[in-house]
């Protein structure tokens, strides 16, 4: 057990009990939210004449009826005759899903119509929740679950209500809801809506839905269809989607004005005329993924290539454990584990979209680190090899090897890769032994870019048997003894290299680093600490602090914080300096304490300006 | 956690790193940010929202509250670099709203809490486990906290601003965590 496994079970643990809906249930609440506001308005001015619109008796009914298809807008309002309690609201796409509603809006049950509407509902709890919203979260989640193809979708809202101003207003206010939800998740979509009214048809309507398992709407819709051309059959239409549907409407010619009420914004006849086209070349697709549970599932050879990919293994490299597609609640995952020199790699990867989801990656736990240093060498190797950017894990490990320290002995305080200037690498800060370090590893290559080594007072110094370093002299020192040579502040320097390089069996140090428009190169006996080397030149990519884009030194900065609080460098204690640059501003954190307050600054990178600063009374 | 992230930044959609601009992106109402933002804190918000109420249906509200907090104060952030805390720190408030409000169920609380953490849904014993030790052997600030780092990756730095603690009580209370849950999952054979 170590932290990395702690720190996984939770994270893993935790996204687990996250619903899937979640955040289409936050997105919905928004767009509610939005639309609340524009109808805050009309409700008043309907309150003063003294007529109050209610969605009392509201039952919406979301089924879905077709996948990926295109109609373009249309609005048909059927009102077929009454229905006595309540009213419906029906949405096709293909999965279905029905929701009734009380009398205040607030979503009673919520129910999947076909296994397709089950894994889109997964375990969303919808129940008390506005109608609106329930149906914006259905339709999010159906469009996360892939069930439009970002080309060009159809879907079906229909309303079923006692009285035809409620299924009207109610029609009105889910297809803008629905229409800008899809606006947001950038799906373009046809909204096909209709009203239902009460009616005799109804119960007939109900009788066939349930007898050919489609929806109330589309089953209301057919039979409508069906009066009006004799030569139609209901049964046949039902096992029809929504689309072809149209198609016969526009082979036929029959004229559905009567029974539709036609969006004026969009012309439907050129959308059909479209359709109909789309219809030829999509007919073959459609038969293949005629099985809609399946449609955008990448193979599992795919989900294995992207997670190989990602690790920068081949696949002669691994051994695979296990592979398999899971559906979580709603959201098909793969899970490819698989070993590879007794690394453990574990990801899951959206079915969908190829995405990854997660991973991780564990370290055999037979093995012990840190009696078998040789494991570093062997990935190290790769490493080189890879283009790709190495593992937080790899990053820490170069660190430690380089610092002559023991995975046990160490505690990592930080390890964040950064993008600093462009060049990807980890930041790593940890601390062992009584020093604090702070690495810099190149991300693609593992290389160490810079490092520093500061001895932490508190530490009570026993001995330094953790250093495995074979020569006298550590890095850390070589490097030390390059500055003070230099007379260079650890924290004005940028260090490009500091290597252990051998020269006619003579053991040397090579190191070179920049600081204040110098580029200095050094070679140190790694025995002896004698410098056989020292080399200063003036860099010409130096830009001078004061330029505006280039920032300030640690120094600097500190000395920026000790001024502004009125404390003299040697008065201060306990001192940390960190440069910040993720959040796309660039300042210094700096902590210190001094006689008995504690002080917290930011420094602004750029002009040494003091963003923020607090002084308390260190407890 | 961090594995995680690192991972990810090779693909070619990476996670978005949550920062100032990203907060500033909402603010003027680009909901693709909103989600970049959801993907990646919804695991914090509603882990740190869990340690604190010890209930997933609470949890659950305060994930959704906070999404909507966030969206509907983005406006009014002041980039100051901090944007994690800013959103721990409405997660932080709302949570505590909620538990002023449940005041009069303190009582009942105790024992609710205790029945509420467990985790059955959870499929893999292990992460159910590791959750619920961190219920069992964990002070309060102590599963924040941890919570926070490990689920988010949230540096401790800014977990000290959210919290209102120290950094060095932070990551002393880190450690000690930590420790405690080796030594409880240990105890547990794993």
């Amino acid at each position: 057990m170590n932290n990395k496994r702690i720190h996984h079970n939770l994270s893993a643990a935790v996204n687990e009990l996250i619903p899937s809906g979640e955040y289409e249930i936050i997105t919905a609440k928004i767009d509610s939210a939005k639309n609340q506001e524009k109808a805050g308005i009309n409700m008043t001015a309907k309150k003063s004449n003294g007529k109050i619109i209610s969605y009392k008796k509201i039952i919406g009914t979301a089924v879905a009826a077709c996948v990926a298809l295109v109609i373009g807008l249309f609005g048909y309002n059927y009102y077929s005759t009454n229905y006595a309690v309540a009213s419906i609201v029906d949405i096709d796409v293909n999965p279905s899903v029905e929701l009734t509603a009380n009398s205040k809006d607030k979503v009673l049950d919520v129910t999947a119509v076909n296994e397709d509407g089950k894994a889109i509902l997964g375990d969303m709890d919808l129940k008390g929740t506005d109608i609106e919203v329930a149906v914006n979260a259905v339709v999010g989640a159906m469009v996360k679950g892939g069930y439009f193809d970002g080309q060009e979708n159809e879907i079906l809202i229909s309303v079923q209500n006692d009285d035809k101003k409620h299924a009207e207003t109610l029609k009105n206010k889910i297809s803008d809801n629905v229409g800008t939800s899809l606006e947001a998740h950038k799906v373009s979509s046809a909204i096909i809506n209709q009203t239902i009214e009460k009616g005799d048809k109804l119960s007939d309507a109900e009788k066939f839905a349930e007898e050919q398992g489609v929806s109330i709407g589309k089953a209301n819709f057919i039979l409508n269809l069906v009066k009006k051309d004799s030569s139609l059959k209901a049964e046949d239409l039902a096992k029809l989607s929504l689309k072809e549907i149209a198609e016969i409407v526009n082979t036929k010619k029959i004229d559905i004005s009567d029974i539709a009420e036609v969006d004026p914004e969009d012309s439907i006849w050129e959308n059909i005329a479209d359709t109909v086209e789309d219809v030829n070349e999509q007919a073959e697709e459609k038969t293949d993924s005629s099985a809609p549970s399946n449609n955008g599932v990448i193979t599992k050879n795919k989900a294995r290539e992207i997670a190989l990919r990602d690790a920068g293994l081949s696949e002669s490299e691994v051994i695979f454990v296990e592979e398999k597609l899971e559906s979580e609640k709603g959201k098909k995952v793969y899970e490819i584990e698989f070993y590879s020199e007794g690394t453990e790699y574990d990801y899951e990867i959206n079915a969908n979209t190829g995405k990854i989801i997660s991973s991780d990656l564990d370290i055999e736990d037979f093995k012990i680190p840190s009696s078998k240093p040789q494991n570093n060498s062997d990935s190290s190797k790769k490493e080189n090899n890879s283009s790709k950017t190495i593992s937080k894990d790899k990053a820490e490990k170069a660190a430690l090897k380089h610092a002559g320290v023991k995975a046990s002995d160490a505690r990592f305080d930080r390890t964040e890769l950064d993008n600093d200037d462009g060049n990807l690498h980890y930041e790593i800060e940890f601390y062992a032994n009584g020093y604090d370090y702070d690495y810099e590893v190149d991300a693609k290559s593992g290389a160490i870019i810079s490092f520093d080594k500061e001895k932490d007072d508190d530490y009570v110094d026993s001995g330094k048997a953790s250093n495995s370093n074979s020569s006298k002299i550590t890095k850390s020192e070589a490097k030390k003894l390059a500055l003070s040579h230099a007379g260079v502040k650890s924290a004005d320097a940028k260090f490009s290299k500091t290597e252990l390089d051998y020269d006619d069996g003579r053991k040397y140090y090579d190191v070179e680093f920049k600081a204040v428009g110098y580029e200095y190169d050094y070679e140190i006996d790694a025995e002896s600490g004698a410098i056989l080397k020292s080399d200063k030149e003036k860099d010409d990519d130096y830009v001078a602090p004061s330029s505006s884009s280039s920032k300030i030194s640690k120094a600097k900065a500190k000395k920026a914080a000790f001024n502004h609080a009125g404390v003299k460098e040697s008065e201060v204690r306990e001192l940390s300096a960190e440069y910040d640059n993720d959040d796309g501003k660039k300042i210094y954190e700096i902590e210190f304490k001094s006689g008995k307050y504690e002080y917290s600054y930011e420094i602004d990178a750029i002009s040494g300006k003091v963003i923020s600063h607090e002084k308390e009374i260190d407890d | 956690m961090l594995s995680v992230v690192t991972l990810l930044i090779n693909e070619t959609a990476p996670e978005t790193p949550i920062t100032d601009s990203l907060i500033l992106e909402i603010a003027k109402g680009d909901m693709e940010s909103f989600h970049s933002l959801y993907e990646a804190a919804s695991g914090s918000v509603y882990g740190f929202a869990l340690s604190i109420l010890k209930n997933k249906h609470d949890a659950e509200d305060i994930l959704q509250e906070t999404f909507l907090t966030i969206h509907r104060k983005a406006a009014d952030y002041l980039p100051q670099g901090k944007p994690m805390a800013w959103i721990f720190t409405i997660a932080r408030n709302l949570c505590l709203t909620r538990l002023k409000g449940n005041g009069k169920l303190t009582e009942l609380d105790e024992g609710r809490a205790t029945e509420q953490a467990e985790f059955s849904e959870i499929g893999n014993l292990e992460h159910r486990l590791t959750l619920e030790a961190t219920f069992k052997v964990l002070t309060d600030e102590e599963r924040q906290i941890l919570m926070l780092h490990a689920v988010g990756g949230v540096k401790f730095r800014e977990i000290a601003h959210a919290l209102d603690l120290h950094l060095n009580t932070v990551l002393s209370k880190y450690h000690r965590s930590i420790k405690k849950m080796k030594e409880k999952l240990e105890r547990e054979g794993f």
